[in-house]
């Protein structure tokens, strides 16, 4: 449960509430956390971070048994003092301790913040969370008055985020939504590396399904549920922010080399595609998307600039994944075609392609050239059989949703972002065999050669 | 609860207590421009923390720290009764930390040494803040407050611990 703790009034008349002092939880300036022991010992110390929970709650990060923890325990009071990195007020909260979590969203969330803190300060390998203590807030005071005018932000970001999500309306297919919403954020919050992943919980894994401002455009890389910040948004559902880039989750060459050593001895070189991101971030956000309590996908931005997300882009870019999630089921939710009898086509070509699939992980390939794997990968298998076996070249949504080979997860639109991967693949590979909608809830297979299907 | 007569009583009883011995290069780094920031227990049982300017050790090993008025309300009050504080000194580009707890021995008008010693330290420590990376517009406003009313507090070196994060916080200097 929260609250809101007002207690005193600022300079301006206006109510002291942990909403409007956000600034003094980034970690910029070290706070300090006064303890008291039973006889009545103070006990003093800094302390790395400070993190906002909700309007009544703040938490403090646990990495040592100490005194200030042994304190903590015994008295369960604590008074911590912020200094807002803007206008350099200072800030004493009253602090009634309530529990600590040493697992779930609070905590993931802490240890990456608590990991690019590390890093900034030459600390990794030192600070490590052992807990997230949560605190009810009991007051505020301000007891140093503002010296700095807080600086004006280079984006508004509520007229900015309206302007995104009008953009984002504009969509009337789920990849036209996923392009819009990237192209709206690089230009309205000035956001420029950006991607959109989806889950593929078959393999417990994401695929980036569109992205923005990379020289390669990796549509297909995976990034593992659980990994980096992408990962770990994923699997607790939550944001997950790095100010200041930690090697802890840094993606790179030890991703794709665990896959590859996972892949096994005789496996193709390589069944991944490259992770498209920058090659020195020093920021980094995932947001959930989220959807009747449903994973649907990670909206992911960096940057090589440290610092570049605090709250309010958090706080915005959390809303457009919110967006995206709604407008991405509204999309996917397209009333299925019936199953027609579908067009054929038997003419033969000039050139032939030969596909070969592994069953392990649905992996497909075009001679030694990966293409997808996973349900993806799957769905591509399948269509190319029917293909084969039938000519038949347009299917429906409804016979892939039917399909028990496929493996398809219960929610609807997990498909519909499973094609726009599949189709994106195609086309980024330049295959004769390329994708394209033939309607609401049906599209067609333009297969330009013959085809050679190899079962591995 | 400790309150406030529990902790003059206190006061009186350590009067006799032993100090604990500062070595030489723990009274420089005190000195060099360090951050410090302390608690005393308010009133009501609960601890309460603010934050110095500067501080110097004396042959006896009396603490003395200087701190502005501003923000520092309650370490004032506990102070002038008489009440138990712990002071840490810590260097932010080093991270190395040290804490200091004894009974205050009351508040003081600045002396002369007082008011160099506050500018040397808080320029030395402007420099570590640039160095830090923290703008030169934050770094002036951070140590703006010793402009406005200052004291002093003494208080007796009763307890030194090693507060360095890591596994040797927490031991006894």
């Amino acid at each position: 449960m929260t609250f809101l703790p007002v207690t005193s009034l600022d300079a301006d008349g206006q109510p002291l509430t942990l909403d409007r002092l956000r600034d003094c939880f980034e970690g910029m300036v070290p706070a300090t956390l006064a303890t008291v022991d039973p006889s009545g010992v103070p006990n003093v110390s800094f302390i790395s971070q400070v993190h906002y929970v909700d309007s009544g709650r703040v938490a403090i990060s646990y990495q040592f048994f100490n005194k200030t923890r042994r304190n903590i325990l015994s008295t369960r009071t604590a008074e911590v003092e912020l200094i807002d990195p803007m206008t350099v007020a200072f800030y004493q909260l009253e602090l009634e301790f309530e529990t600590t979590e040493s697992k779930g969203p609070v905590f993931e969330t802490m240890k990456a913040r608590l990991a690019g803190i590390a890093s900034h300060t030459g600390m990794e390998g030192v600070f490590r969370l052992m807990g997230a203590d949560i605190f009810r807030v009991r007051s505020i005071r301000r007891v140093v008055a503002p010296r700095l005018a807080r600086p004006l932000a280079p984006v508004a970001a509520l007229p900015a985020l309206r302007r995104v999500l009008d953009d984002m309306a504009r969509a009337t297919t789920l990849g036209e939504l996923y392009d819009l919403t990237l192209d709206a954020i690089a230009r309205h919050l000035g956001i420029t590396n950006l991607m959109i992943m989806v889950p593929d919980d078959t393999r417990a894994a994401l695929d980036a399904v569109a992205t923005w401002g990379y020289s390669a455009s990796g549509i297909g890389a995976e990034v593992p549920i659980g990994d980096g910040v992408i990962g770990v948004a994923a699997r607790e559902r939550v944001a997950i922010r790095i100010d200041h880039m930690s090697s802890a989750y840094t993606y790179g060459s030890a991703v794709r080399d665990r896959m590859r050593a996972e892949a096994g001895p005789g496996a193709p070189e390589s069944r991944t595609v490259p992770f498209p991101g920058l090659p020195r971030p020093e920021s980094q956000i995932a947001l959930p998307m989220l959807w009747q309590g449903q994973l649907t996908g990670v909206l992911f931005a960096e940057s090589p600039q440290p610092l570049r997300f605090l709250h309010e882009e958090e706080d915005t870019l959390g809303c457009i994944a919110s967006a995206l999630a709604a407008h991405a089921a509204a999309l996917g939710d397209e009333e299925d075609a019936p199953t027609a009898a579908a067009p054929v086509d038997r003419n033969p070509h000039d050139r032939t392609l030969t596909l070969r699939h592994f069953a392990a992980d649905d992996s497909v390939f075009v001679g030694g050239d990966y293409v997808i794997k996973g349900v993806a990968g799957a769905i591509l298998w399948k269509l190319v059989r029917a293909h084969v076996t039938s000519g038949v070249c347009e299917f429906t949504n409804r016979e892939l949703r039917l399909s028990p080979e496929l493996r398809l997860p219960s929610h609807a639109e997990n498909l519909e972002a499973r094609l726009v991967l599949l189709e994106r693949r195609l086309r980024e590979k330049a295959l004769p065999i390329q994708m394209e909608k033939a309607g609401r809830g049906r599209f067609r297979l333009d297969v330009r050669a013959n085809l050679a299907l190899q079962e591995e | 609860m400790p309150h406030q007569t529990d902790n003059v009583v206190h006061h009186g009883a350590s009067a006799e207590r032993p100090r604990v011995a500062l070595s030489d290069e723990v009274i420089s780094f005190i000195e060099s421009g360090v951050s410090i920031v302390c608690a005393v227990v308010g009133p009501a049982g609960r601890a309460q923390t603010g934050r110095a300017l500067a501080a110097r050790v004396l042959p006896d090993a009396t603490i003395r720290v200087i701190f502005a008025n501003e923000g520092n309300e309650a370490i004032a009050a506990a102070a002038k009764a008489g009440g138990k504080i712990a002071m840490t000194f810590s260097a932010p580009m080093s991270h190395r930390t040290l804490q200091i707890k004894g009974y205050s021995s009351g508040l003081e008008e600045l002396g002369p040494e007082d008011d160099a010693l506050t500018g040397q330290q808080c320029d030395a420590f402007a420099g570590v803040l640039r160095g830090a990376g923290h703008p030169p517009g934050f770094v002036m406003a951070f140590l703006e407050y010793r402009l406005s009313k200052l004291w002093v507090v003494n208080f007796p070196a009763h307890e030194a611990f090693e507060q360095t994060p890591g596994p040797g916080a927490g031991r006894a200097l």
